[in-house]
């Protein structure tokens, strides 16, 4: 897969990690952003045409000023499928990659082809409060993301040795940045009332669930299917939140299987 | 309505707020938190400044009317004090408007010094005249007849304020979006929190006085050493901090009290070439109402106006 940028008629400069060829797939990242390995994206790519934007705010995407909440989110989804000139896509998503995806697909549901969503974002439930992972240090963030902590600590430094303070520093500003960003569609509570608008909904959609997800609980996998009786609903064993990262296999499987 | 019972006396602080209420107590959302301020300064100063109702159609605030009422008494108003920690947007928010610089810190002179020189830098370049009163600190001061009084008289309840009260819970203290790249950037202030965080866990007097988080001592000790603060960090507003965690009123007084009789005195005229500078002074009005001038004749409070 390779990089190229696109810039949308809002006048965001987004990044776009492109690869495979079939039908088209567009992957929305989740808060943490694209890691520096993806294999998920490698494997959709054997059988789709597969577009992951980076948000503005991660990585080298800027434009992050001009998008303050749901909407303008939801909207810039839809601006990166024009600036990419692609027509009904597969939209798929990833915690809060999943919220912009099921937002974009109730905003204009004849424009997606299928809906295929990895413990995603948008949904609360006052007896499984999400954890707030904008009131963790760095190094607490494994602990509730992955079903294996310590693989996943590596997983999120990318390798970097983060007892060298200039490493650090470099992570830690990446890391504000790309949290501020998500902040205004998580903070301080994940739900701008997509549930209000879920009834549009006509796209064929998948839930996928890791069951040992510690963030948003696999009870939010129930919840999605109570809103959304037409969906498909995987879980996934020996995975936490991270479930794309954690077993990247079942997870291209799963959305094989789905997307046909 | 403050300016306006106190005659003209209002300053008005503008705090952008702490992580700790504005974001996690209030809900704010980080990244929109400085903006969402910016907008809120210009409705006020909009409000105290128009003569006639208006709509304002902001971003975070949309109000039909605006009618403000009463105005304030200080024209065009009162002075303007904003509170800040160290973001470099807030420096140039103060310099674009020529506002106070508070920096209000419980850690002390010798902590605030990389603090306001950062600020001084922001303002020669922005080439600003540089007179003291630009720029404001806050200073927990406790006077005594001797250094070993002070100790005795208010240790107990320093220490409470230090090792139990100030506690801030780690991950609250910088939320992603609450400070900018930019000020991220600049440098050494992540370090500073951090080294702070350790600093405070468990202070003793000693400590607390030779490292000058606070200022205690005999009233020519405290002289010295307020003189050392205000000069070293140019400033020509002290806040005054004398009440500290327990401390009981009597305590307080006392301290307040050999403040204004012993120190005060011997620091005035500390800038004596910006001695007319009162740009960040209220200025109170001069045909104000003197109520305590009762009327000739009356015995007792009430009777005053009786026929």
């Amino acid at each position: 897969m390779k990089w190229q940028v696109v810039e949308t008629k809002k006048g965001t400069r987004c990044r776009v990690l492109e690869g495979g060829s079939g039908a088209p797939v567009v992957f929305f990242h989740g808060a943490g952003g694209l890691l520096r390995e993806n294999p998920y994206l490698d494997g959709l790519a054997q059988r789709y045409h597969v577009y992951a934007p980076e948000w503005p705010g991660y990585g080298d995407s800027t434009g992050e000023e001009l998008l303050e909440d749901m909407l303008d989110f939801a909207l810039h989804g839809w601006d990166l499928v024009d600036a990419l000139g692609l027509s009904r896509p597969h939209l798929a998503g990833h915690s809060m990659g999943g919220m912009i995806a099921a937002e974009m697909a109730c905003l204009a549901p004849r424009d997606l082809g299928k809906l295929a969503l990895a413990a995603p974002a948008g949904l609360w439930l006052d007896a499984q409060p999400i954890p707030d992972i904008f009131a963790m240090l760095p190094y607490q963030l494994a602990e509730v993301l992955f079903h294996d902590p310590a693989q996943g600590q590596a997983l999120l430094t990318g390798g970097a040795d983060l007892s060298d303070m200039e490493a650090l520093k470099e992570f830690y500003m990446g890391s504000q940045r790309r949290l501020s960003m998500a902040g205004k569609i998580l903070f301080p509570i994940p739900n701008r009332r997509l549930s209000k608008r879920l009834y549009r909904l006509t796209a064929p959609t998948l839930v996928v669930w890791g069951a040992a997800d510690r963030l948003i609980v696999p009870a939010y996998a129930a919840r999605w299917k109570a809103m959304i009786p037409s969906a498909r609903v995987v879980t996934v064993e020996n995975a936490g939140h991270m479930l794309p990262y954690e077993q990247p296999e079942a997870f291209v499987r799963a959305l094989g299987d789905f997307l046909g | 309505m403050l300016d306006c019972i106190s005659g003209g006396r209002l300053v008005a602080g503008f705090p952008v707020g702490t992580p700790m209420d504005t974001n996690f107590c209030y809900g704010q959302i980080p990244a929109l938190t400085r903006d969402k301020y910016g907008e809120a300064h210009d409705l006020i100063m909009k409000a105290w400044a128009s003569d006639e109702p208006f709509a304002f159609d902001g971003k975070y605030n949309q109000l039909r009317w605006v009618n403000c009422w009463p105005k304030p008494i200080q024209k065009p108003h009162p002075p303007i004090y904003i509170p800040g920690g160290g973001s470099i947007e807030t420096w140039d928010f103060c310099l674009d408007h020529d506002y106070n610089y508070s920096y209000l810190s419980f850690f002390g002179y010798l902590r605030g010094k990389s603090l306001l020189d950062g600020y001084w830098e922001r303002v020669a370049k922005r080439g600003k005249d540089d007179s003291p009163y630009r720029a404001a600190f806050a200073q927990i001061i406790c006077v005594a007849d001797t250094d070993a009084e002070a100790e005795r008289l208010y240790a107990e309840h320093v220490l409470y304020f230090f090792n139990r009260c100030l506690h801030v819970f780690p991950p609250f203290a910088d939320p992603a979006g609450y400070r900018t790249m930019a000020t991220i950037k600049h440098g050494a202030l992540a370090q500073l929190t951090l080294a702070r965080q350790k600093i405070l866990e468990n202070l003793t007097w000693k400590q607390l006085v030779d490292e000058r988080f606070i200022i205690a001592g005999s009233p020519e000790t405290v002289r010295q050493q307020l003189e050392e603060c205000i000069k070293g960090l140019r400033i020509g507003h002290l806040f005054c901090l004398f009440h500290n965690g327990n401390m009981p009123d009597w305590k307080t007084r006392h301290s307040s009290k050999l403040f204004a009789e012993k120190v005060m005195p011997h620091l005035r005229d500390l800038w004596p070439e910006w001695k007319h500078d009162d740009r960040w002074w209220m200025h109170p009005m001069d045909d104000r109402l003197h109520p305590e001038e009762r009327r000739p004749g009356a015995e007792k409070i009430g009777q005053e106006w009786a026929p």
